[in-house]
């Protein structure tokens, strides 16, 4: 008999499973051979912190031509990076062999965003890497995200950290921990560390980080980003939806601090606050919702929630606040002792 | 018909080979390596080929594919049919293959590696025309695309090579999965439409479409045959891996 635990891993694979995607939306095994073989080259040949750290790899597939070298012979993709392949153009055109056909000439891809515009001009199916950020679309349909593709595991696998959606306040603190905390995994969200200044659209960015996390470890439900909830248009920033019984759960994110050009205070949570109350009210389906803010200011200080907004009966009643760390340990215990010390003296 | 003048295969007329059970599953074996040359598997090895013959038939009820069955059982870690050497040795005297290569198992053991011939090809090719025989072969080579697929996954069976690594996959079959915990050594691993837990796992996957709620879009995640067979595959890859991550 089938059970609970298998049936659970069944329909994680059904519903999030990079393979599956590839298959579905091209109906072509060798497409689904060549995803396989990448993760895999990804995941051994690139050594991180050699070339890994650094590489900003677009990946186009086309049928027919035959290449000149092939990608997955053993060690050629990361010599001829060495090599300085991609310096300059770093598009590389491959038929689903992984012969690559050329590189194109005079055009370099630096972010997800003109990778999928690319993926939509040409009718391609593209493979996007950039530092250990992993990228799939086809035909301009974003298929796939993989925050760090040295990461372990695949969707569906029992890995250390899977809880239940339930757990989901247990899930976003792992999250913080593993991937957050102190830029300790390869997500960097500091532009200028020592002024606390982060970077360019730090909320879709933590968000992407985030959703790629549960999508891996919430044993019980399929997890998405940027879907409307049920008959309206609002679009939350994170749902689970678990399978045994349909209960969705909203996470709102918010992310407080400076960048270059913006400035997010208490009123920036507010509005996460109401936004998630609207979601909730909307969402017929919706279990509960909860504010997650990511607190880039100064200090770390406690939100001045305004009064006037209602909190809706579903909503978790804690936000969780995360203070992104920018000193090392041994500065911060300096400013504390320091602190400590003109308190003592009564300045 | 051409045959190679050195070849018992042009003492036997196609009839005969469509008619005789043990034939038949000869044949069924050499579509094995026929589709393993359509997918430039430069050739499989003793291990392989028994891998590839379990699955296709463990599976073939999905497609309602009449194989002639072989008796596989659970001998020193993986299902092993002792027809198949016959057979293999067979088809070399008929020079429908040849031997390859030697390739090493774990560093100690050697084994034979084969591949299909020109004879053999041809013979396939007249085979063919018969339209059972043709759904045959089909399904044998959706087989072998899904383990070509995934022969190169990240981390599978890193001791083997080729064909060889599904073995990490196969040991996570259920019905074979299911003998192997209970370490039912030398049982005969249940086949067919009946009630085997690989069945009832594809009979599932047929279905999983209704097993979600309301708040998933059903027709979305309906699935056809292919894409329950990819499924399957990907459930054997992704208990590998948990039973790796767990030791």
């Amino acid at each position: 008999m089938i059970n609970k635990k298998q049936v659970n891993k069944i329909l994680k694979i059904i519903t999030s499973s990079p393979a599956l995607k590839v298959f579905k939306e091209t109906q072509k095994i060798e497409l689904l051979k060549f995803y396989n073989q990448l993760e895999a080259l990804l995941k051994m040949d690139i050594p991180y912190g050699e070339v890994g750290e650094k590489i900003v790899l677009c990946i186009a597939l086309t049928f027919g031509d035959q290449g000149e070298w092939n990608i997955f012979q053993k060690g050629e993709l990361v010599r001829r990076i060495k090599e300085g392949l991609l310096d300059e153009n770093n598009i590389i055109l491959s038929n689903p062999e992984g012969n690559v056909i050329t590189v194109i000439k005079g055009t370099y891809i630096n972010d997800y965003v003109e990778a999928e515009e690319f993926s939509e001009k040409e009718s391609l199916l593209v493979f996007f890497i950039k530092y250990m950020e992993f990228h799939l679309f086809i035909n301009g349909k974003a298929i796939h995200y993989i925050a760090n593709i040295m990461r372990p595991s695949r969707e569906g696998v029992d890995t250390p950290e899977i809880l239940p959606a339930r757990e989901y306040r247990k899930l976003i603190t792992n999250h913080h921990d593993r991937h957050v905390y102190k830029e300790a995994g390869s997500f960097k969200y500091w532009k200028k560390k020592p002024e606390r200044i982060l970077i360019d659209n730090p909320e879709i960015q933590f968000n992407k980080n985030l959703y790629s996390y549960l999508d891996l470890n919430v044993v019980d439900g399929h997890v998405d980003r940027g879907a409307p909830i049920s008959g309206a248009e609002d679009i939350p920033d994170i749902r689970i939806i678990t399978y045994e019984s349909g209960d969705i759960y909203i996470i709102e994110i918010k992310c407080l601090g400076k960048t270059d050009s913006t400035k997010y205070y208490d009123d920036w949570a507010n509005k996460g606050l109401f936004q998630l109350g609207i979601y909730l009210k909307d969402e017929k389906d919706s279990k509960t919702g909860v504010l997650v803010l990511y607190d880039g200011r100064k200090e770390s200080k406690d939100i001045i929630w305004d009064h006037e907004i209602e909190w809706h009966p579903k909503m978790d009643r804690n936000p969780m606040r995360f203070f992104l760390e920018s000193e090392s340990a041994s500065v911060k215990a300096k400013t504390i002792y320091t602190a400590l010390k003109r308190k003592k003296r009564g300045l | 018909m051409r045959y190679s003048k050195n070849s018992l295969i042009s003492e036997i007329r196609p009839q005969m080979l469509l008619d005789n059970k043990a034939f038949k599953r000869s044949n069924e074996i050499l579509y094995v390596f026929y589709s393993a040359d359509e997918l430039a598997l430069p050739f499989l090895s003793k291990i392989g080929i028994q891998k590839c013959i379990y699955l296709s038939e463990v599976l073939s009820p999905l497609k309602e594919v009449v194989l002639s069955f072989l008796n596989f059982i659970y001998l020193h870690k993986g299902p092993y049919s002792k027809d198949i050497q016959n057979i293999l040795d067979h088809l070399v005297s008929m020079n429908a293959i040849e031997v390859d290569s030697f390739s090493t198992y774990k560093k100690k053991n050697s084994y034979v590696n084969y591949k299909i011939t020109e004879a053999g090809k041809s013979l396939v090719e007249n085979l063919i025309y018969d339209p059972l025989e043709k759904e045959k072969l089909q399904w044998i080579r959706i087989v072998l695309r899904l383990i070509d697929a995934y022969k190169d996954a990240f981390d599978l069976s890193e001791e083997y090579r080729g064909v060889d690594k599904i073995i990490g996959l196969i040991y996570q079959e259920p019905s074979f999965c299911e003998i192997k915990q209970g370490n039912r050594k030398e049982e005969l691993i249940p086949m067919g439409d009946k009630n085997t837990l690989t069945m009832e796992l594809i009979h599932f996957l047929e279905k999983v479409g209704e097993t979600l709620p309301s708040s998933f879009d059903r027709v979305k995640y309906k699935l056809d045959l292919e894409t329950v067979l990819l499924a399957f595959f990907e459930y054997l890859y992704v208990e590998y891996l948990s039973e790796k991550a767990r030791t």
